[in-house]
């Protein structure tokens, strides 16, 4: 033996990239991809192959699949036995292919997850179907190679008389690409092919008026077509899949019931129902009271009992997002084309297929006409030995021996040496008169057969003929009723009104920014249950400054003193029982530092013709359109201009007719009609709606007043500079209530106070001294409202507006709570009631 | 009370307590209030944003406290100090109102930010990983080695000698191979260590799961260095030569790809030191009477085949020139390239037509220039085909058009040879192709060596004597891995002619395999445990690459392209480096 010893040097690269390329090719061309022509992978041909060459039809009794296993291993696929046997399993499974290739006896595997029984217990043969894959392969149709020890041959495709690949689809992870092509419905490919047969320049989409979309063996149902016809175009593309699930009624009062009977293709039966419990334990879905499995064998049948009273499309819209009841299918059409891996689209996943039926109709017809020419040859010879039977009688009569007889004959005839060996080994009993008779018949039928074969080769046509003959017969025999139904309007994405209900709810904002909803049916129940009045969970700094009634799909526009404007929907919010604090505004809406919001207007839509009236510290006002805003997100846009140092305070929505009233931080107040207002865009700054005086103005003020008012200048009160600090929409003939710091206030009736022009500023709405301290709030209210004030030191008092008398404009008011020495009134709102009781 | 936290890029905790303004350096029931509520509110934002989810194995108080820097001072109407330096808070009811207030605060805080609350937790699950990474290192580096048996792997033979400088290891595939191996080695220096499985790519895994992995573990543990840079050591490695001996197939390739990944990332050192090896266990055994031997992969296997045929031959080319064994080893290389090429281009032609293009290099998009010189060409098309078929069934058609997308004319032309139709298409792209190119130049480098028709005579006569010289036909047959090749049969006639070169090398193979069998090892298992020492193991007789690392930022590149997470920069190599070269058809 010489071998060398030797130390080689080897660069890392090198090896990286020769070893890493030699496995990834063959893992793309030998192991995970389908060849375009026949559909299948290699070890799915071996399987097959092996069952045909052990002579396991249908018609033929089974085979233990461990033999077929053996065979495959042994001959074939030198690599693991439980890869072949579970590609084996599959050919079987009437749930993973459409048209399975495989019978099998016993445990298959089901649908729940449960592998096959092991390969000693199962049998398994060729399904009938099977037989038109593997049709004709004897007879020199395609090439065979040496398998991989080279002592037996094995075919590199199969002739593949169905169009195997898009009926049945395939999936495979290869290296750095994949496969995933869906299964489809034989009629349907069948008269995609005829058409694409009558016009090569037929395009895709005509195409697709035949092939409608994928079919799979678990049925179901597919949301749009716009993945399908993507898929279809460029071989990509993403089908939405859904489970058949009814709703009906459980026969219990008032019970419903959702029933599936058929589930997405490739999903697992009780992994699903195991999800859809977890989700149900998790809370993640509402109102299941229970789930149960009664599928048996003449199929699926999955019961969800729901709980009474609720609503059932509701909760199967969020099965259907939560689950894999509904399901995508990534298309993604890869298959080898002359071996190397190409993307397919429709028609040319077709044209290969056609392409490979007319070689192999082709060469068929080479063989047979080679067959039948040696034959015809031998024929030829027999013909003109009985025809001339005497004469060849009486040469091999006079001969020595064999040898010199057939030289004889084939001087005298003119004869080959076949036929003069054919007609040596004649039996006698082709003499007689019959026989003879069947010989010249034969002879004629094959030189018809011979001309016909040779038309057949000679004409392109016979051959178009010949496979629209072979497709009618697949349609005839194999095309079936479609199974998945394709509903063309597409599901799309969930949006969240289809899986959260429209319920009524109260939303409450707090000071510091706190907001949540709680359903009124809660809050009503609460009250029954007689728990009594429920508050809001109060804490330091923190009470309710908002309250409203509104509805889950309902949206809310929230403005930030920064004049940024977000939107939400009421569904957003979290729903929490009426105690709880609710979630911060900042982790609703993305806001910056120091960023608070300062109005939340609910609508039901946004209105043609309506505005949102915004009023800044620094008194500009602006008006906009309410349309403008229709298309803000939860990230936030720009609602208005600020200059520097301005802050926004307030916003409303107007009808365009409305008339505002701005109050300021020193008392005064200003009241126009909106129309004064020109509309602008968002993102404008506005127009002056008040002007500031210095301090205290003393214009309209009688001598007292002004005598007061120089009390002010010269301390007592904080000499900060005045600024708006609210607005009110002016609804109806109400009272205007002013409050300040100092826990004083009063009412004043709405026509005390005049109307004027934009811009100037203003009129009295309290008078503003060391006692009362500066305005903080002001709001409109009727005798049936409540109110509620917080102090700075988290006091809260509440009475109802009939206890604050109905005074002057410019007058001090009287005294609504105690407040002592450093603490002072910080906010003051509506209490919203609820039927006729305190939210 | 007041306190005040920060968390930094720092790994260490900065802390400082006060009780009534005196600096409690020992800590205290304050600082342990604040210790608990921290942990519980980090825990409890990180459990409800879900981001606990990706990482199951728990935050402790040391990950959420890492990098934090921070004060807390709180005033007590009647503290009362512990400990030696009385630097200690003792109140007990101190720290649960510590522990209420914080954990009230913090919450409150931390739903007010949710932006801050994302990066604090990201960073104190960072910390744990490493925490864990660092504490699955440091277990596998106190395994010592020689002394204490328990350590070692089970499934691993080890060897008797504990000078590492003498000792090598042998990774191999699974037990099957696992078994010959540990038979076949020298015990004294050999140790093997089977590997089950494909091992984890640790250029797509995270540190602390390649740690998870059972069988990276095994081998971390068998050459006893330890692994990460604290405790990697490589003067504890226990085999001055490593040598990977995976099967002959391709997922043993893989498996080599996956094991020198993860040598290159994690042990570069060892690489470095050229102690890293890969074996060569062959792939065939030749064996014809007497005659043994053994070949490393195709390549080889060919080149011994053509030796063998060829010691049986005498070959004469087309101008009577004497072709000996070296000139034909010459040629082995450019016509394996040759017949590889020929493959490519007859799939959808027919092979004759293929040959007229390669012989006659003056026809070129010229003959195509208009009408008239196109005829021209088919016509010679029909006399090459009508003599090279002699005797055969042929039917040729041609259909001359003009292509106006290219402004040249295009011959269709449609044939049936060996009753097969194919319709192939002439045009001008045709001779500027990649394989008609290099056909041609392979071709006309051989034709300086030797000339077509060539003429064999054997050296041993056969059996069927005084045959004549027969015409050698062609019939479909098949050979190693070569489709539909049109062989040659090995007629029994001791002389004979062969038309081209193609046909020539399948004749030489064939010669060579006469007689002789061959057996392909499908796995090192299947060798007995004397073969695979002879061949590979005895370090006397066999061959080992030495792996090293030319160009490192190269092989950098080359990893993260081949073993990294993207996928579109692997498939894009794949597609340049092989499929482009198999892919071209009209």
């Amino acid at each position: 033996m010489e071998q060398i010893k030797h130390i080689v040097p080897i660069k890392i690269e090198e090896e990286m990239r020769s070893a890493f390329l030699d496995y990834s090719m063959s893992v793309i061309v030998s192991r995970a991809l389908p060849d375009a022509r026949d559909g299948l992978k290699p070890v799915q041909r071996r399987i097959l192959f092996a069952m045909y060459q052990l002579r396991n039809f249908h018609n033929r009794p089974y085979l233990k699949s461990a033999r077929i296993v053996g065979d495959v291993l042994g001959r074939f696929h030198p690599h693991g036995d439980s890869s072949v046997y579970e590609a084996l399993v599959r050919l079987a499974q009437d749930f993973s292919l459409r048209y399975p290739l495989i019978d099998g006896q016993g445990n298959f595997g089901s649908i729940d997850g449960d592998s096959a029984a092991a390969m000693r217990y199962t049998e398994a043969r060729l399904e009938k179907i099977a037989d038109l894959l593997i049709a004709d392969i004897d007879k020199e149709t395609v090439n065979f190679v040496p398998n991989y020890d080279g002592k037996e041959l094995e075919p590199v495709v199969m002739p593949s008389r169905l169009p195997q690949l898009l009926i049945n689809g395939a999936s495979g992870i290869a290296v750095g690409m994949a496969t995933n092509i869906p299964p489809h419905n034989t009629s349907e490919v069948v008269q995609a092919l005829e058409a694409l047969i009558e016009d090569p320049k037929i395009s895709v989409d005509r195409l697709m008026d035949y092939v409608k979309g994928p079919d799979f063996p678990t049925a179901g149902l597919i949301y749009g077509i716009t993945g399908i016809k993507q898929a279809y175009l460029t071989g990509h593309g993403s089908v939405i899949m859904r489970a058949r699930a009814i709703v009906e009624d459980s026969g219990k009062s008032g019970r419903e019931r959702i029933v599936i009977s058929e589930i997405p293709y490739q999903v697992n039966k009780s992994r699903l129902i195991e999800k859809i419990a977890e989700l149900v334990h998790a809370k993640k879905i509402e109102g299941i009271s229970d789930i149960r499995d009664e599928s048996n064998k003449d199929g699926i049948r999955v019961v969800i009992d729901l709980k009474k009273g609720e609503n059932a499309d509701i909760i199967l819209n969020n099965l259907y997002k939560l689950t894999p009841m509904q399901s995508s299918f990534g298309v993604n059409v890869v298959a080898l084309v002359n071996g190397a891996p190409r993307i397919l689209n429709l028609k040319q996943l077709l044209e290969v297929f056609y392409q490979h039926r007319r070689e192999v109709v082709l060469r068929r017809t080479a063989f047979e006409l080679r067959k039948a020419e040696e034959r015809g040859h031998i024929l030829a010879g027999l013909k003109i030995a009985v025809e001339n039977i005497d004469e060849v009688v009486a040469i091999i009569r006079k001969s020595r021996d064999p040898a010199i007889a057939a030289g004889e004959l084939i001087a005298k005839f003119g004869l080959t040496e076949i036929q003069t060996k054919a007609i040596l080994e004649m039996r006698l009993a082709r003499l007689t008169g019959l026989e003879r008779d069947k010989i010249v018949a034969e002879y004629k039928e094959v030189m018809a057969l011979i001309a016909d074969l040779k038309d057949i080769l000679e004409k392109p046509e016979r051959v178009t003929n010949l496979i629209r003959e072979e497709l009618k017969f697949l349609r005839e025999n194999h095309g079936d009723q479609r199974r998945t139904e394709i509903i063309a309007s597409a599901a799309d994405e969930f949006t969240m009104e289809s899986l959260v209900a429209d319920e009524e709810v109260a939303v409450t904002i707090s000071h510091t920014g706190y907001v949540k909803r709680t359903p009124l049916e809660d809050i009503r129940a609460q009250r029954r249950g007689g728990k009594g009045k429920a508050g809001m969970l109060t804490r330091e700094e923190d009470v309710v400054s908002t309250v409203f009634m509104t509805s889950n799909h309902q949206t809310l526009l929230c403005f930030s003193n920064i004049g940024r404007v977000f939107e939400l929907k009421v569904y957003q919010l979290p729903e929490l029982p009426l105690r709880s604090r609710g979630k911060h505004f900042a982790s609703l809406c993305k806001l910056t530092e120091g960023e608070k919001i300062v109005s939340v207007l609910p609508l039901k839509e946004f209105k043609e013709g309506h505005f949102i009236v915004s009023v800044t510290a620094h008194g500009f006002v602006k008006k906009t359109d309410l349309m403008a805003y229709s298309n803000v997100r939860s990230s936030g846009i720009i609602g208005l201009k600020l200059d520097e140092g301005d802050s926004l305070v307030s916003c409303a929505i107007t009808d365009g007719t409305n008339e505002i009233l701005i109050a300021t931080r020193w008392g005064k107040a200003i009241r126009f009609n909106e129309e004064e207002i020109r509309p602008t865009g968002r993102a404008s700054r506005g127009v002056v709606g008040i002007r500031f005086g210095e301090g205290a103005d003393t214009a309209e003020l009688s001598q007292d007043q002004v005598a007061a008012a120089e009390e002010i200048s010269s301390g007592g009160l904080p000499n900060e500079p005045d600024r708006v600090i609210g607005m009110e929409v002016i609804r109806g003939n109400f009272t205007i209530l002013s409050v300040c710091e100092g826990g004083y206030g009063k009412r004043t009736p709405l026509e005390e106070y005049r109307v004027q022009s934009r811009g100037g500023k203003g009129i009295f709405t309290i008078k503003v001294t060391e006692r009362n301290g500066l305005v903080v709030g002001i709001l409109q209210v009727d005798e049936n409202d409540d109110l509620m004030v917080m102090t700075s030191s988290g006091k809260i008092t509440r009475f109802n507006v009939n206890e604050v008398g109905v005074i002057g404009r410019v007058t001090q008011g009287v005294r609504l709570m105690t407040v002592e020495t450093g603490e002072k009134v910080i906010s003051l709102c509506k209490v919203q009631k609820l039927e006729g009781e305190e939210v | 009370m007041e306190c005040s936290l920060q968390w930094t890029d720092a790994y260490t905790e900065s802390f400082y307590s006060y009780v009534n303004n005196i600096h409690t350096n020992e800590g205290g029931t304050h600082v342990t209030g604040l210790r608990s509520a921290l942990t519980r509110v980090v825990n409890q934002f990180a459990e409800s944003t879900g981001m606990l989810k990706t990482f199951k194995e728990g935050i402790t108080g040391d990950d959420i406290r890492e990098g934090l820097t921070g004060v807390i001072a709180v005033k007590v109407k009647n503290p009362e100090f512990q400990g030696q330096t009385k630097n200690k808070l003792g109140n007990t009811e101190v720290k649960g109102w510590v522990e209420t207030i914080i954990g009230e605060k913090l919450t409150a805080y931390f739903e007010q930010n949710p932006e801050v609350v994302r990066r604090v937790v990201n960073k104190i699950i960072d910390a744990a990983r490493a925490r864990l990474a660092a504490k699955k290192a440091r277990e596998l580096t106190q395994r010592k080695g020689a002394l204490d048996f328990a350590g070692l792997p089970g499934k691993m033979a080890d060897c008797q000698e504990k000078d590492p400088q003498q000792c090598e290891l042998f990774l191999v595939e699974g037990d099957s191979a696992g078994g010959s191996a540990k038979q076949g080695r020298d015990k004294r220096t050999q140790a093997v260590l089977p590997l089950r499985g494909k091992i984890l790519n640790v250029e797509k895994a995270r540190y602390d799961k390649m740690l998870s992995s059972q069988e990276i573990k095994l081998l971390i543990q068998a050459l006893g260095t330890g692994i990460g840079k604290d405790n990697f050591d490589i003067t504890k490695l226990r085999y001055h030569k490593i040598i990977l001996m995976t099967d002959a197939d391709v997922d043993g390739a893989h498996i080599r790809t996956l094991l020198l990944t993860f040598f290159f990332r994690q042990m570069p050192e060892i690489i470095e030191r050229g102690y890293l090896y890969i074996a060569q266990p062959p792939l065939y055994k030749y064996r014809k009477g007497k005659l043994e031997r053994y070949l490393k992969d195709d390549s080889a296997l060919l080149s011994f085949l053509i030796d063998a045929g060829m010691s049986n031959l005498q070959l004469r080319d087309g101008k009577g020139k004497d072709i000996d064994r070296g000139v034909i080893s010459g040629l082995i290389a450019k016509l394996s390239r040759y017949n590889e090429l020929m493959d490519l281009s007859t799939r959808r032609k027919p092979r004759e037509l293929v040959q007229f293009f390669v012989e006659n290099e003056d026809v070129g998009p010229q003959s195509l220039a208009d009408e008239a010189t196109s005829k021209l060409l088919v016509e010679r098309i029909k006399t090459y085909l009508g003599s090279k078929l002699a005797g055969q069934r042929l039917f040729v058609n041609e259909r001359i058009v003009f292509d106006a997308e290219h402004s040249r004319y295009q011959v269709i032309l449609e044939t049936r040879i060996r009753d097969l139709p194919q319709t192939s298409i002439i045009d001008s792209g045709l001779f500027a192709s990649g394989e008609i190119v290099e056909l041609r130049r392979i071709s006309k480098q051989m034709q300086e060596v030797a000339v077509a028709p060539f003429t064999f005579s054997r050296l041993k006569k056969s059996k069927a004597a005084g045959k004549e010289q027969v015409e050698v036909e062609s019939q479909p047959e098949a050979m190693d891995g070569e489709e539909n090749k049109e062989l040659v049969v090995a007629s029994d006639a001791d002389t004979g002619t062969l038309s081209n070169l193609y046909d020539l090398k399948i004749f030489i193979e064939q010669e060579g395999r006469k007689g002789a069998y061959i057996q392909r090892y499908k796995g090192l298992g299947e060798m007995n445990a004397e073969q695979l020492e002879e061949t590979t193991m005895d370090a006397t007789k066999r061959t080992l690459l030495n792996v090293e690392v030319d160009d490192a930022m190269e092989a950098d590149h080359i990893f993260s392209t081949l073993m990294g997470d993207d996928v579109e920069p692997r498939r894009d190599f794949i597609q340049k480096n092989a499929l482009n070269v198999r892919n071209l058809d009209v």
